[in-house]
């Protein structure tokens, strides 16, 4: 099983008096969550892909603005992290369309080529079905799968994250994975890392 | 939906969060055994759990987001309520006008009754079988009027008024397996290496299905199984019948493939064509390192 994300406790005072405006305690409260956001904004797009600090950047001035409208639904951190998905997921839909992708290339052992063993391939391979599916599934789809298996939420702190009720997020989440099991079942080397684990 | 589809995604949860009891992990064992799209889920959360990298200067970064929001002003937040409200009074206004010009008798033309006269060819009235649905119920053919179909045969076509709402009609029920199904039943059975049975289900998905996405699906599955037979020349027709169609999800491969499938046949300029495509398509794809070097080696 996965390890638990990290996700800072920011204290209600600290809090408080960033919703308030108060520039130290917003400053103070993005050191703390910028180390989540640059994480999740390369588990998004992947370490080398050309937007990751522009999502950073754009996602902590996203946060800073949205302060004011934070009404403690969520945790603040999963709060953040959802500001991060949205625009990750933008970012990788824009260079999708501009056909300019730069993120995790493999090497290419695709049909009919040996498959490679080293596992940091195998691994990067997987990454990259789960980012290029997200690019294709409906926006709301794309951000369960997201935050539930690229960063690890519960279905509960999807639901919380995201304000819709469980059973849409259940609903979300089944949806989102027949697409991955479409992609799966359509890649043998994805599949046949799977038959012989 | 197939079991398999529903998922014990609270279970994982649990499971994650060291809550599961014995029975439970039990049961999600059991569940891993048989669901890969779910051993493929716990397998890539590993995966982007290893991402990592150092953090660069924060301070740095949350200064110039400090920056950043002060210049950038907030999006304006979306004011629905004034539209509805104005959508709403539109309708009210529109249905109003309408109630008074039915009552005194002044509707214009365009509001009036319309008489449902439908034009349909007798080869398309006959309803599908093996299926419950409901079929129109057509009263009083007018009229058996002579037309002529396109390749200029005579055709009867049946001038029929709809007067009446649908009612339902059962049909005889077969239940017969989908173009999911099908697909669903190849794919293990090619990783199997069971090829004629995979190959005869994903020509079956092709024939009976030809419009869903796992025919398309099939035709890069076949592509790719005949390429491994070293039967380029049809794996390149099952490559060009998945790119004709819109599906997006295997292109990439399929184009690398079809590439590898030119190679094979020894069509030079058709595969440096094709390795140009993919360059230009997936710049960065899995595929570009491969394409680079073909046509490195292509060049004269």
């Amino acid at each position: 099983m996965t390890t638990q994300p990290v996700r800072p406790q920011v204290p209600d005072a600290l809090l408080e008096r960033a919703v308030r405006g108060d520039a130290a305690a917003i400053g103070q409260l993005l050191k703390q969550l910028a180390p989540g956001m640059i994480r999740a904004s390369r588990q998004l797009l992947g370490s080398s892909h050309a937007d990751v600090d522009d999502v950073v950047q754009q996602s902590l001035i996203g946060l800073v603005q949205a302060l004011p409208s934070f009404r403690g639904e969520c945790s603040l951190a999963h709060f953040a992290s959802r500001i991060v998905t949205r625009t990750a997921l933008a970012a990788r839909r824009r260079t999708a369309l501009r056909g300019d992708r730069l993120d995790d290339a493999i090497e290419p052992d695709g049909f009919g080529v040996e498959a490679s063993q080293d596992a940091a391939v195998e691994a990067e391979r997987r990454r990259h079905a789960v980012r290029a599916l997200m690019e294709r599934l409906p926006e709301e789809q794309a951000e369960t799968l997201a935050l539930r298996v690229v960063l690890g939420f519960s279905l509960e702190e999807v639901a919380e994250a995201t304000g819709v009720p469980l059973n849409t997020v259940r609903s979300r989440v089944r949806l989102a994975k027949t697409s991955l099991k479409k992609r799966i079942e359509a890649d043998p080397r994805l599949l046949a890392a799977l038959e012989v684990e | 939906m197939e079991t398999l589809d529903l998922h014990p995604e609270e279970l994982f949860d649990k499971a994650h969060q060291g809550l599961a009891s014995s029975d439970e992990l039990a049961r999600l064992d059991a569940h891993l055994a048989l669901c890969a799209t779910c051993r493929f889920d716990r397998q890539v959360r590993l995966d982007f759990d290893s991402v990592g990298g150092s953090m660069g200067d924060l301070d740095d970064l949350v200064a110039r987001a400090l920056s950043g929001a002060q210049q950038v002003p907030a999006a304006p937040r979306r004011r629905v309520g004034p539209l509805l409200i104005a959508a709403m009074v539109g309708l009210m206004g529109f249905g109003s006008f309408a109630a008074v010009a039915q009552f005194t008798g002044l509707l214009p033309k365009w509001l009036g009754p319309r008489s449902e006269v439908v034009v349909t060819p007798r080869a398309q009235r006959l309803p599908a079988p093996a299926q419950v649905r409901e079929v129109p119920r057509v009263e009083e053919p007018l009229a058996l009027t002579p037309a002529l179909s396109p390749a200029g045969e005579r055709e009867k076509v049946a001038v029929v008024v709809r007067r009446a709402a649908p009612i339902p009609v059962a049909l005889p029920l077969v239940v017969e397996p989908d173009a999911i199904a099908v697909f669903t039943r190849a794919t293990p059975a090619r990783v199997r290496g069971e090829t004629a049975t995979a190959m005869a289900d994903f020509l079956v998905v092709i024939a009976r299905f030809p419009t869903s996405p796992e025919a398309a699906l099939s035709q890069a599955a076949l592509g790719r199984m005949r390429l491994d037979r070293g039967e380029a020349a049809s794996a390149l027709e099952a490559f060009d019948a998945y790119l004709a169609t819109n599906e997006p999800l295997l292109r990439e491969d399929v184009q690398g493939a079809r590439a590898m499938a030119l190679q094979s046949l020894g069509r030079v300029e058709a595969e440096r064509s094709a390795w140009e495509a993919v360059l230009h398509d997936y710049p960065e794809g899995v595929y570009a390192p491969r394409a680079r070097s073909r046509l490195e080696s292509l060049s004269p």
